[in-house]
Formats: structure tokens, sequence, C-alpha cells
């Protein structure tokens, strides 16, 4: 049973798994606990959620929870910010992409459907 | 390539599997009792012993699971060749099948390829019950994304499976049980028959009879009837009804100005209703 809100129990827990499975120790099962944030599709308002559970989950966000532990070995705030800056890019630029990309045309259909 | 032999529909495909598997070290086979065993129908005789447990691999009664883990070692860059014992048991497979391995080449734009090929056996014969008889084709060839098979000859198998197994995408070939021991010529060497070709089987000017697996040989045996009344028929052999070779049959039934459509499955809503619907829109004035 892990902790699936901490990165590190999970990174842990996930290696020694393998390495027994490859080491021919067998199959491992991993409960991770954890939350989904996202709903279910885009645009779902998840009314089905406790409004003061969700907040609660969200304080225990992974990423938030790392950049703690990653504070207390002495990763500055500065670059933690340059991380979250560098991860923001990213998703502004494929946002970016996906917009300019034109519409597909009815000819583009069957394009991938099969490997040549 | 000479022809200088006769085996079995059974021996071909197995010696279809071995020469691939030695050409490329990433063919691999997966199935249950594929291994020592053999298979239920002796269809992967020797393998094993060739080959050993890491590429001729047994795998326990959980299809969904197993067929999953051969898409994901597709999408790796294995090609395995994994095996249904029964057309029966798709249904625990297509989830995987339809809903993974024919999506995931379109979905990434071409980036991953799954180049696997499913094997199963099928069709009436052997009083095996209802749930080891059925012929599931038309539910495959509905798919986008997957390509179909049906060798109906011992030399259609080997060329057939050698073809699939180098095509990146999922194939899946239904062989009947009930041809597993014809015999039929087959050339030794390396002999590949191209995904997507109908084959004329017998040639003929008077009516274009469409058939294939098992029924390619009933229609044959037919046309040899009709030919002692003075009726000429011309039997065509699909091979793979994804891609299904309509220029063959569109320029044979131009020719005719007949056609007849047979299948061994359920008619409605199926492979027959296709080809008859090509051939009612675009061979006919």
């Amino acid at each position: 049973m892990i902790d699936g809100m901490d990165v590190i129990a999970v990174l842990n827990a996930a290696r020694e798994a393998v390495t027994h499975a490859r080491s021919a120790g067998g199959p491992s099962f991993l409960i991770c606990n954890t939350y989904r944030f996202g709903g279910h599709y885009v645009g779902d308002k998840q009314n089905y959620k406790d409004r003061a559970e969700a907040d609660s989950w969200n304080k225990k966000d992974p990423i938030i929870k790392l950049g703690q532990v990653l504070n207390g070995l002495g990763v500055n705030g500065a670059a933690l910010d340059r991380i979250d800056g560098k991860v923001r890019s990213t998703i502004s630029a494929a946002v970016a992409f996906a917009r300019q990309s034109p519409e597909t045309t009815a000819d583009q259909l069957e394009t991938y459907l099969y490997a040549y | 390539m000479p022809i200088d032999r006769e085996i079995p529909y059974r021996d071909a495909i197995i010696e279809a599997l071995a020469e691939e598997m030695r050409a490329d070290s990433n063919v691999v086979v997966i199935g249950e009792d594929v291994g020592a065993a053999g298979g239920v129908f002796k269809q992967t005789e020797g393998l094993f012993k060739e080959f050993g447990a890491k590429r001729v691999i047994d795998t326990p009664i959980s299809e969904s699971g197993a067929f999953g883990m051969a898409v994901g070692a597709a999408m790796m860059g294995l090609r395995p060749v994994f095996e249904v014992m029964f057309g029966d048991f798709l249904t625990l497979v297509m989830d995987q099948l339809v809903n993974q391995a024919a999506k995931v080449h379109y979905m990434s734009a071409g980036r991953a390829r799954v180049p696997l090929v499913l094997r199963t056996t099928m069709g009436l014969g052997g009083n095996l019950g209802p749930q080891h008889s059925q012929a599931f084709y038309a539910w495959a060839a509905h798919v986008p994304g997957l390509k179909v098979a049906i060798p109906a000859t011992p030399g259609d198998a080997k060329g057939l499976f050698k073809a699939a197994i180098r095509d990146d995408n999922p194939i899946v070939i239904f062989e009947d049980r009930m041809l597993y021991t014809l015999l039929g010529e087959v050339p030794s060497g390396d002999h590949v028959v191209p995904l997507g070709k109908a084959r004329i089987a017998l040639a003929g000017r008077d009516i274009t009879i469409i058939a294939f697996g098992r029924m390619v040989h009933r229609a044959t045996a037919a046309a040899v009837e009709l030919a002692s009344n003075g009726i000429e028929a011309e039997v065509i052999d699909a091979r793979c009804l994804t891609p299904l070779d309509r220029d063959t049959i569109l320029e044979s039934v131009r020719r005719t100005h007949r056609a007849l459509v047979i299948d061994g499955a359920p008619r409605d809503y199926g492979v027959t209703g296709e080809i008859a619907a090509t051939i009612g829109e675009e061979a006919f004035d």
C-alpha cells in the first residue's frame, strides 16, 4: 500500500517491484492510493464531487509535494520556478500549434489508417 | 520458384512461421498451448523445439490480458503471431484488437505501429459445439485499421502468413480447421503472397463465383459439375477481405455478366453483402 500522491514513494516501490520481477521473483501488485483531479471529459463540471473533499486533495497535489521535497534538498525557489516556466511554455507551444494547424480535409480521412 | 512437393495446409503455416522466425529474431509466437504442446490442432508443432520458450510463449487462459501484452510488444518492435485457439474467442480480445491495436497507428499519426498477426481457427465440422464453430471474419473486416486474410490453399496459407508477418499492421488470419489436412502444392523457398490480391482459382466465361476459405473448394467442385452441363464458371478466391481485391472481382464480372457470392458464415450484414454491393455498384452498367 503506497501513498500514490508521493512521487518518491511510488518511484521506490515501482523500482523494487521491477527489480523483483527481473530477478525472476514473480509479479507484484502496487496499490497506490491517489485522486483524479480532472473530470471524465472536457468541460465536466464534476458536480458529483464534494467541494471540500476536492480541495483537501488539491493540497496533496504530488507536483507541489515533490517541489517541497526538492526544496528541502536545497533546490531553491527560482530553480523550481524555472522548471514551472519550462513546462508552461511547452504546453503553450502545443496549444498554439494545435490552434494554428489547419483543419483536416475529407481526403485526409484515411491518412494513417494503415502503416505502409 | 519451383513447385516440387505437396504438403498439408497446417504444415505450410508452420513452415511460414519457422522461416520468418529464422529470418527475424523479433518474430515470436504467443498463445495457449502453442509451446511444448504444439497447438491443440498441432498447428505450432515443432516450433517450441527449434526456438524455445522465449520465442514460443505459452500464456494462461486469459486472452484479453495476453493479447494486450502482444499488442504492447508489437508497439515496442516485436512481431508477435498471437493465436486465439478458436475464432469464437475473438470476443475475449475484441477490446484490445478493435479499440487498441487497430487504432494506435491512426491515433499516433503514424508514430506507433502494431506489426502483429492474430491467427485463429474457424468453421463448422468436427462436432466441436456452438462456441467452437463460428466464423467471425465479418466483424474483423468491419474495423478500419485491421487487415483480414482467409487462406484457402496450403500455398496461400504459407504465402499469406509470410506477407502478414512482414506487414506493419495488425492482421487477422482465419484458418479453417477442416482444411488443416488438405494437401496442396507449396513452394519450398521464400514464397510470399501479397495481401489484397485475389486469385482466379478456375477460369471461365459464363458466371463469376466469388468465394473464400473452404467455400473456394465447394465452388470449384460446383464449377466442375456445371462444366458438364456446358456452363463455364469462373471461381475467384478473394484470399483477403481487407484489403479486398475489387479490381479482380469487377474485371471478371464485367466479362461474365453474372455473379454469385458464397460464404459459410451467416449472410445477414456479412461479407457476401459487401461484395455483392460492390458488384452491383460498379460492375453493371
